[in-house]
């Protein structure tokens, strides 16, 4: 998405608007995340200055198309005197998803979708909106229901893809109840064809293989576990870097489609080669080390994550290195200095900003110290 | 597994595009982002972004 907002053809629209990066990672930005409730990267709004009002909220990339499409309704911004009540009810959600508030939201996006019928021009987008709204509030039965229904008539363009990756994402985390098992069966096969779609995001296609492997792998269908995991590292090794961005969502791919397939090694080289092309980047130590972790080189893992630890900078990607250290000095029977490591990553994690996020992990690492042996002080 | 999954949850991928230039983005300074839009009277557009 980064390379997607370096496009030449962007510069014509500099001055529409100030721009802001905040890194999601950074203490400064967290007041920010907080507020809007941010929970996934990368994540859009356009904000009038005057009053901080958010005038359009995107969770997710967008293709260049959508791009130009979000500026203009953020640009637009306010809910324009004569909108039609679908366009108004659209707005209200935007606005309550840019205030973190989920399930407003996706009852927002519905009454819109009831408003404007079927032939509603900003349908799809709504659809889209709503499923993506209905799982960050966690209503995972209607968000994977909602995708079902709709996604088979979408046009297949970036949407489709967007809707059957939400659909999917709601009925995998072992979801076995009828409605699952339904949905499931409706979004398999769009799932595959979304794929293979020359529209769909890259984004969306790398975590559709993700799904479709998790579905797999749920059923202990090793053959078609295997299938997806060949075809995706076999993308991703077919796909040359612009920059050192794109390297990195690269790699965060492979890691996820090797550590399914149990297949470390063959990632390993690919990551070697990362981590000495930025030196300086933690988050290529860090991939480095989880996937030695996971070939059994727990030597090389401990070295990978010191040489992140020099670079970290915000408390969440600390935490996540000391985590990682921790699980490779457990592994080498060195539990006494496991303890250590994760103490300070109970530390680092105190100031991770976002409440759920910072929750979560302080949980993850409490437990993990209690499992340590009992004389490993 | 276990410990890839808050990357999972939180990792939405990049994409590629013709990269050639650059927006005017201010690094994280919502403060500064701000009072320059009222100054400019224009929205801010925030990318919030992870570095993993």
């Amino acid at each position: 998405m980064r390379a997607t907002l370096a496009d030449a053809s962007l510069a014509r629209d500099a001055g529409r608007f100030v721009w802001l990066e905040l890194n999601f990672d950074k203490p400064v930005n967290q007041a920010f995340l907080a507020q809007h409730g941010v929970m996934y990267t990368p994540s859009f709004f356009v904000i009038d200055p005057a009053d901080e009002r958010t005038t359009a909220t995107q969770i997710g990339g967008m293709t260049l198309p959508e791009l130009r499409q979000f500026l203009d309704r953020g640009e637009h911004g306010v809910i324009a005197k004569g909108a039609t009540p679908p366009d108004a009810a659209l707005a209200r959600g935007d606005q309550m998803l840019a205030r973190g508030q989920h399930a407003e939201a996706a009852a927002a996006y519905h009454e819109a979708l009831r408003l404007g019928g079927k032939t509603w021009p900003q349908r799809e987008r709504a659809v889209g909106a709503a499923t993506w709204a209905l799982m960050l509030s966690g209503q995972s039965q209607a968000c994977a229901e909602t995708a079902a229904l709709e996604a088979a008539s979408m046009t297949r363009g970036q949407m489709f893809g967007r809707v059957v990756l939400a659909g999917l994402m709601c009925v995998n985390p072992g979801q076995q109840a009828p409605w699952a098992e339904a949905a499931r069966k409706t979004l398999m096969p769009l799932a595959e064809e979304a794929i293979a779609l020359p529209t769909t995001l890259r984004d969306h296609r790398f975590q559709l293989y993700q799904q479709l492997m998790h579905a797999a792998d749920a059923r202990d269908d090793k053959a078609t576990l295997a299938r997806w995991g060949d075809r995706w590292l076999d993308e991703l090794e077919a796909t040359r870097p612009a920059n050192d961005d794109e390297r990195s969502a690269l790699d965060i791919a492979r890691v996820d489609a090797a550590a399914f397939l149990g297949a470390a090694s063959r990632v390993l080289p690919a990551l070697i080669a990362s981590e000495r092309a930025m030196p300086t980047n933690y988050n290529a130590s860090l991939r480095l080390a989880q996937m030695e972790i996971e070939a059994k080189r727990y030597d090389d893992a401990i070295a990978a994550c010191d040489r992140g630890l020099v670079h970290v900078s915000g408390p969440l990607g600390r935490t996540w290195l000391f985590e990682t250290k921790a699980d490779a000095l457990t592994e080498v029977g060195r539990p006494a200095e496991a303890r250590r490591v994760l103490e300070e990553a109970l530390q680092s994690a105190q100031a991770i900003g976002v409440n759920q996020m910072r929750d979560h992990n302080i949980e993850k690492i409490s437990n993990a110290i209690k499992e340590l042996p009992k004389n490993a002080k | 597994m276990k410990k890839l999954s808050m990357w999972v949850l939180l990792s939405l991928l990049t994409t590629s595009a013709t990269a050639t230039t650059r927006l005017p983005f201010i690094e994280d300074n919502y403060t500064r982002a701000l009072a320059e839009a009222t100054r400019q009277k224009l929205p801010v557009f925030v990318e919030v972004w992870a570095p993993w």
